[in-house]
């Protein structure tokens, strides 16, 4: 028997992430969702990569709902050689942007953290660096994400970034939520239905005790 | 990752090689038996060894030949099927596929553009199949064309670019695949 599955169109999104270095440049994440095509795959070419792509997709997807847990990934690098885990943040974001599909008002989003677990971002080294490339590399409207630990050492540089590019400091993963739920709100037709058979037994078993308590005191 | 060309030039200069003097002695069987089956890594003297001799790499060779046989025989002991056959009408739109016809691995192809000019591919190890698999896998055609290459993680999945001429998809409706040990 021959079984194949032909799956509709894709959703993707880019992050940019800074690189620190001799010569700071700006890299990008893209990650393609495929709604229609559900084996919880995330699949990287970049293989020594990919575990700890799997290790930060994880941790971000921690508090998800089942149905959007298992939507296939592919995660692409425009630069796939360079180290370290400050590139976790963006990974996250494209992740969710894409899962979700959610147009953001934001043309351009650069984002900069190590994402751990619970969702935790924490802060990255080399975070001036990582400014220089910014404000080389993005003198368009932009929105930049990074780590409150950051803020609190960096202040004064980060007042001197381009004042085009918005500044967003956050702790949690879940801070940044607005990003992607505004699609979200859209229930997947699974979810109508399971809260429509959520109501429905909570009415029947409401009703039901109702019942017994007026049969039992009559 | 070098280039073709690159690797060419590198096979041409180490199939010149002659054996160093003093002759250096054989690495560690058990240590190469780690690194064929990825429990290890090559330590940087033991690379540059196999780069000086000759022998080193012959037997690196006769021990990967000595696994990939081994795996052929855990897999015709455990009966596992690993062709992978695709059929279906032509269609003209780019989409992913799901080829899921062979009980023991499975197929993904993702469009990365919507001209259908890029794709990856996503192979699924079974568990039972994952078991067997000692030093990795390949994935060919009938002509022998490597689809994928390489050794599947802990979940069993391996991806790669598509990077064989033409469409994955137009070949696979006038190819079989075949898995077989790396």
């Amino acid at each position: 028997m021959n079984a194949a599955f032909i799956m509709t169109a894709s959703h993707q999104a880019e992050i940019e992430f800074p690189i620190a270095g001799a010569l700071p440049y700006l890299n990008r994440v893209q990650v393609i969702a495929y709604p229609s095509s559900r084996q919880h795959a995330i699949s990287c070419s970049y293989r020594d990569r990919l575990a700890s792509i799997k290790e930060i997709l994880g941790h971000s997807r921690s508090d998800e709902d089942p149905t959007t847990l298992d939507i296939d990934v592919v995660v692409r690098f425009s630069d796939p050689r360079f180290d370290g885990q400050s590139y976790g943040l963006a990974l996250a974001l494209a992740d969710k942007l894409a899962r979700f599909g959610n147009p953001t008002p934001y043309h351009r989003i650069v984002a900069t953290g190590v994402l751990t677990h619970e969702r935790v971002i924490c802060r990255v080294e080399g975070f001036a660096e990582k400014l220089k490339a910014i404000a080389e590399h993005c003198n368009s409207e932009a929105l930049f994400i990074f780590p409150k630990e950051n803020q609190e050492k960096e202040s004064i540089l980060l007042t001197e970034l381009n004042i085009s590019i918005s500044q967003c400091a956050v702790s949690q993963l879940d801070d940044l939520c607005e990003l992607w739920q505004a699609c979200s709100e859209q229930l997947l037709p699974s979810q109508y239905w399971r809260l429509f058979w959520r109501g429905a037994i909570f009415g029947f078993g409401l009703v039901l005790s109702i019942t017994c308590v007026l049969i039992l005191f009559s | 990752m070098p280039n073709k060309h690159t690797l060419d030039l590198l096979a041409v200069t180490l199939a010149g090689q002659a054996e160093p003097a003093p002759l250096e002695s054989e690495l560690d069987e058990t240590r190469l038996r780690e690194v064929l089956t990825g429990r290890s890594v090559l330590a940087a003297s033991e690379r540059k060894q196999l780069l000086r001799s000759p022998a080193a790499r012959r037997q690196l060779y006769f021990l990967a030949d000595i696994l990939r046989a081994e795996t052929y025989a855990r897999w015709r002991q455990a009966a596992i099927d690993t062709e992978l056959l695709y059929q279906a009408a032509a269609s003209s739109s780019v989409e992913p596929l799901q080829i899921t016809s062979n009980p023991y691995y499975s197929l993904s192809l993702f469009p990365l553009d919507s001209e259908g000019r890029a794709w990856t591919l996503y192979l699924k190890l079974s568990a039972q199949l994952r078991q067997q698999v000692i030093t990795g896998v390949r994935l060919i055609d009938d002509e022998e064309q490597v689809w994928l290459a390489g050794k599947p993680d802990s979940d069993g999945e391996l991806s790669g670019d598509w990077h064989l001429p033409g469409s994955p998809i137009e070949r696979l409706r006038q190819t079989k695949l075949h898995l077989k040990p790396l």
